[in-house]
């Protein structure tokens, strides 16, 4: 074959060739585009291998911190991709990393070279172990600890994360990116927030700036002023967009005590109470009307973002016992300062000094027995309506009718409310009830000799007899002056005792005249 | 006989009366208007409620003795015993039925926010007026009272009060115009001291203001007051409080009273819960009321247990003659148990039974009795729909007078803000030592709305039919009594911030 032949059939297989060679270029090319896709085309590193042998050569500026030359111009593409000796390419170098990692090259060479007088291979971070140099990577944190596993042992566990990272204060990451933020194994601990976490973020809160601002810890904690390790957060700035994060609120073991209600009024006024960590001055006001001091230190719900723990008003177990309204009396008494500070004064006086039976200051209870509130009831200090009531108040309803009884009967002082002459005399006395003299108008018909038998029932029952039988009625017999001079005296009776202390009443038998004639 | 007019007796006047009312009102008024001002330090109550209530009185007749007949040793009257002096025999008989209708306006307020951290104003203001009836209820006549009104700075260790105000205490309530100061003295420690001009007991007035021309032998000078207290907390839910108080008059002539009282509370036994108080008469060296209660929760949680062991000695006034005559103590045991089977509902009893000390006094034929027993049981339930229904059954059987009683409630929530129910009652009662009474039996319905976020409305009516027994001169007889309220609430809780409850 001659040289003029041989080109021809050169030519011949050129022809030949050429659609096979333009179809497989076309396919190169669609998948190209289909792997590196319309967006940001990646550059296809283990594709160029063997055609930059210096990483430097194409991300000159990486060496010196020269942002501007981190990445080759896109022109410089073309400098094989002109379309000619291979396709054109797209390419444009990607923008700058949002992320949060306080990493110079210029500086973490610097670092080796001090360390190990020896110039940093990008591959070492860029290039998987064992893969070939231009099977570049971006670094991963595994990578980091290869060399940093003297520092930790685990990215998210124990690694400084300052090392790498800057707080999340100071990075642009969207809400979206925050969210995303891979979390340590820790977080996931159901008893991560309730136990944990306070305790983690006092010894090291430089690790919880990486993921968090100060502002998370203030949609739990109320005052974040007083614990060091959330002052020490930065605050996020305005352009951060965090995600919103639900308060979470954790009752401690000691509030489950049986007796809490009771009993925290101690460790709530003591000093270094952290009552403020999940209580705003709102949550305390439920239950106080006025408000103990160790409230008043509380900060108010508008003034924090916390929104606080809710809480419900609720009376102290012992509210419930029975016949509690008629023996709360005692727990009253030895405490009185504990029950103001639920109970305004003039709560005590609706039942009290209350001005009618049946009224609006009304108990739940039928008839004054029995229970005062019903374990879903609520006390009315607070002006809560009550539930579903049943009409009645302190005393049951006609109590006017049929008091005598419970009066003989009485296990509380009627007179603490009601005073012996201006009420119960009184309204006596109107009904026809008083006495009208001493020879008996024959009221007390059930017994004969009434007059000569009424000492013991006098005796056992004298608060009754008061209450329609004024003195005189009585020192008409059993006065000096009287008609048969009838000691009342018991036989314990010592005079000189009274003598020193009032010795006016003494006159009244001794000197008055139980009939009107003289008196002193 | 004619019956007495009574009365308080301290100022009266039906224009007087009304004119208190009228201005007490009018107040009210410009405290509602003015809480805007004042919207988050003021909270305060205004309730006007008026009673409509029947009763019989009893009328003292005589009939010659010849009229009456000798029944087993003693005179009777168509069967019904009759007191016989000489020859006229007195005895009581109903007499017409007569009404009461009374108006109360209460007036309560607490401001806080005054300019000065920790001062707060406390007012209940109380007018009457009596609108008609020939009955006049105790107390009617009295047209106005302060009953507190008082000034109050607290800070964090200690509190003053100013004005008028009442000690509630293991020796009742006292009431007094003066100062009261309160200091943490230690942690678990509150010292307490007070002192002041002294209020007659369940009333609002100086004693001998309020019962001269009640009384007789009223200290015609002012009675002043004073007292200490001590309050001590432990752990355990413990809390003692121990307190002296004494009255004197002016020229510190004459004690009125002097008298100690502990009372205290504690958790040591859990789950065993105890209360004991005790109050010493000084002037008179004896122990006056007592008692000792222990509660026991069982395991499970729905059943309570209480016991109790209980003493109590009447106390009376030094000025009055009557701790002169040595009333006696009675001792009573009382058991009461509480079932709560299911949440809404609740089964509870009680029994207790006294007994008399030695009255030591002459006895004629025979004594009476020195004993005396109690019952009492009830249930309610809360029943689906909103409904609750409460009965309840109370047995006394004293020495000196009977009462068996039931009574049954249902109460309906139709909706949120109104409460309706019904009501009746059927009581049997032998009073005082007197021939048995007969039964009354009884209805009514009663009704309460919360018309409004600050109004409520309520009241009810009642009807009562009394039969007597064992009295042919007493009328059998319907009584009705009825009842209403209208309150209005105004200002907020304190630091609720602009929430009201």
């Amino acid at each position: 074959m001659t040289a003029r032949g041989a080109d021809t059939a050169a030519r011949r297989r050129a022809k030949r060739a050429g659609p096979w060679l333009l179809a497989l270029t076309a396919l190169l090319g669609l998948a190209g585009v289909a792997v590196y896709g319309a967006g940001r085309q990646s550059f296809p590193h283990l594709e160029h291998a063997g055609m930059f042998p210096y990483c430097t050569g194409c991300h000159e500026g990486v060496p010196s911190g020269d942002r501007a030359t981190f990445y080759p111009p896109p022109e410089s593409c073309a400098g094989c991709h002109d379309g000619v000796e291979r396709e054109r390419v797209e390419w444009t170098p990607p923008g700058p990393d949002v992320d949060n990692l306080a990493f110079s090259h210029v500086g973490h060479a610097a670092e080796i070279a001090a360390q190990t007088e020896q110039e940093l291979d990008c591959a070492v971070c860029h290039t998987a172990a064992g893969a070939p140099r231009m099977a570049v990577e971006p670094p991963v944190a595994q990578r980091c600890l290869a060399c940093h596993a003297h520092e930790a042992r685990d990215h998210l566990v124990d690694a400084d994360c300052s090392t790498c990272h800057v707080p999340l204060a100071e990075t642009r990451f969207t809400r979206t990116s925050i969210a995303a933020l891979p979390k340590p194994e820790t977080h996931a601990r159901a008893d991560f927030l309730p136990e944990w976490h306070g305790e983690l973020a006092e010894a090291e809160p430089a690790r919880c700036a990486t993921c968090h601002t100060q502002d998370l810890c203030a949609s739990c904690h109320v005052e974040v002023g007083r614990y060091p390790a959330i002052a020490q957060l930065p605050q996020a700035p305005p352009a951060l967009d965090l995600p919103p994060f639900e308060a979470h609120y954790f009752e401690p073991s000691s509030h489950r005590e049986p007796d809490w209600l009771e009993e925290h009024g101690e460790p709530a006024a003591a000093a270094g109470a952290t009552c403020s960590t999940c209580h705003t001055r709102e949550s305390c006001a439920t239950c106080h009307a006025v408000e103990p001091p160790a409230v008043a230190a509380l900060p108010r719900g508008a003034g924090v973002r916390a929104p606080g723990v809710s809480t419900q008003l609720r009376a102290p177990a012992s509210h419930f016992a029975p016949l509690f309204e008629r023996e709360h009396g005692t727990i009253a008494a030895a405490g009185a300062s504990s029950c103001a500070g639920c109970h305004t004064r003039t709560w005590c006086e609706e039942c009290h000094n209350a001005p009618a039976s049946g009224s609006a200051a009304a108990l739940v209870s039928m008839g004054g027995r029995g229970l005062t509130h019903a374990a879903a009831d609520t006390p009315r200090s607070r002006g809560e309506p009550a539930r579903a009531r049943t009409g009645a108040s302190f005393h049951p309803p006609n109590f006017a009718a049929r008091h005598p009884a419970e009066a003989w009967g009485r296990t509380l002082e009627c007179s603490s409310c009601h005073d012996t002459q201006a009420f119960c005399r009184a309204c006596h006395t109107q009904a026809g009830m008083t006495s009208s003299g001493r020879l008996g108008s024959g009221f007390h018909d059930a017994q004969p000799l009434w007059l000569l038998r009424h000492g013991q029932a006098a005796r056992q029952g004298l608060e009754s007899c008061a209450s329609c039988h004024a003195q005189r009625d009585c020192m008409q017999c059993h006065s000096q002056l009287g008609s048969f001079q009838i000691s009342p005296h018991g036989k314990d009776f010592d005079p000189e005792r009274f003598r020193g202390r009032n010795q006016q009443v003494c006159f009244a038998c001794h000197i008055s005249d139980p009939f009107g004639r003289r008196n002193p | 006989m004619r019956r007495a007019g009574g009365g308080s007796g301290t100022t009266g006047g039906g224009a007087a009366a009304r004119l208190c009312v009228a201005a007490l009102v009018a107040l009210s008024a410009c405290a509602t208007l003015a809480h805007e001002a004042f919207a988050q330090d003021v909270r305060g109550r205004l309730l006007t409620s008026a009673r409509y209530v029947q009763v019989r009185p009893l009328d003292l007749d005589s009939v010659p003795l010849d009229a009456t007949r000798e029944v087993d040793g003693r005179r009777e009257l168509d069967g019904r015993p009759v007191a016989c002096v000489g020859a006229t025999c007195t005895y009581y008989r109903s007499a017409s039925p007569e009404h009461a209708v009374v108006l109360t306006q209460d007036l309560s307020l607490t401001a806080w926010g005054l300019g000065t951290q920790g001062l707060s104003a406390t007012l209940l203001l109380r007018g009457r007026a009596d609108l008609g009836g020939a009955f006049q209820w105790p107390r009617s006549d009295d047209p106005f009272d302060p009953i507190l009104a008082y000034a109050e700075l607290a800070r964090e260790r200690w509190r003053v009060r100013l004005g008028r105000q009442r000690t509630l205490s293991g020796l009742g309530f006292s009431g007094f115009d003066g100062v009261d100061a309160r200091v943490q003295a230690l942690p678990w420690l509150r010292v307490q001291g007070y002192g002041g001009r002294s209020l007659a007991r369940g009333l609002e007035e100086p004693l001998h203001e309020a019962l001269d021309a009640l009384e007789d032998f009223v200290p015609d000078q002012e009675a002043w007051l004073v007292g200490a207290a001590l309050e001590a907390e432990a752990p355990a839910a413990t809390a003692v409080g121990v307190r002296y108080q004494r009255e004197i008059v002016t020229n510190r002539g004459a004690l009125l009273s002097e008298r100690a009282s502990v009372d205290a509370r504690t958790g040591l036994l859990r789950p065993v819960g105890l209360q004991a108080a005790l109050d010493w008469d000084v002037a008179f060296a004896r122990v006056g009321k007592a008692h000792l209660t222990a509660q026991l929760p069982l395991p499970d949680g729905g059943l309570v247990l209480e016991a109790t062991a209980r003493r109590y000695l009447p106390y009376f006034d030094l000025w009055t003659i009557w701790g002169f005559f040595s009333p006696v103590a009675y001792h009573e045991a009382e058991l009461q148990a509480r079932w709560t089977p299911r949440p809404g509902a609740t089964v509870w009893a009680s029994g207790a039974r006294r007994a008399y000390e030695d009255a030591e006094a002459p006895i004629i034929l025979r004594p009476l009795t020195d004993e005396a027993t109690r019952f009492a049981a009830g249930a309610r339930v809360r029943l689906p729909r909103a409904l609750v229904v409460e009965g309840s059954y109370r047995l006394e059987n004293g020495f000196g007078a009977y009462l068996g009683s039931g009574d049954v409630g249902v109460g309906w929530r139709p909706a949120e803000r109104l409460s309706v129910g019904m009501r009746a009652s059927a009581f049997q009662q032998i009073m005082e030592f007197r021939v048995g009474e007969g039964v009354v039996l009884g209805a009514g319905a009663f009704a309460d709305a919360q018309v409004a976020d600050r109004v409520r409305l309520a009241g009810g009516v009642d009807v009562y039919r009394q039969a007597f027994e064992n009295r042919p001169t007493a009328a059998d007889w319907n009584q009705t009594r009825a009842w209403g309220s209208i309150e209005f609430t105004f200002g907020e809780d304190p630091g609720l911030a602009g929430r009201s409850r």
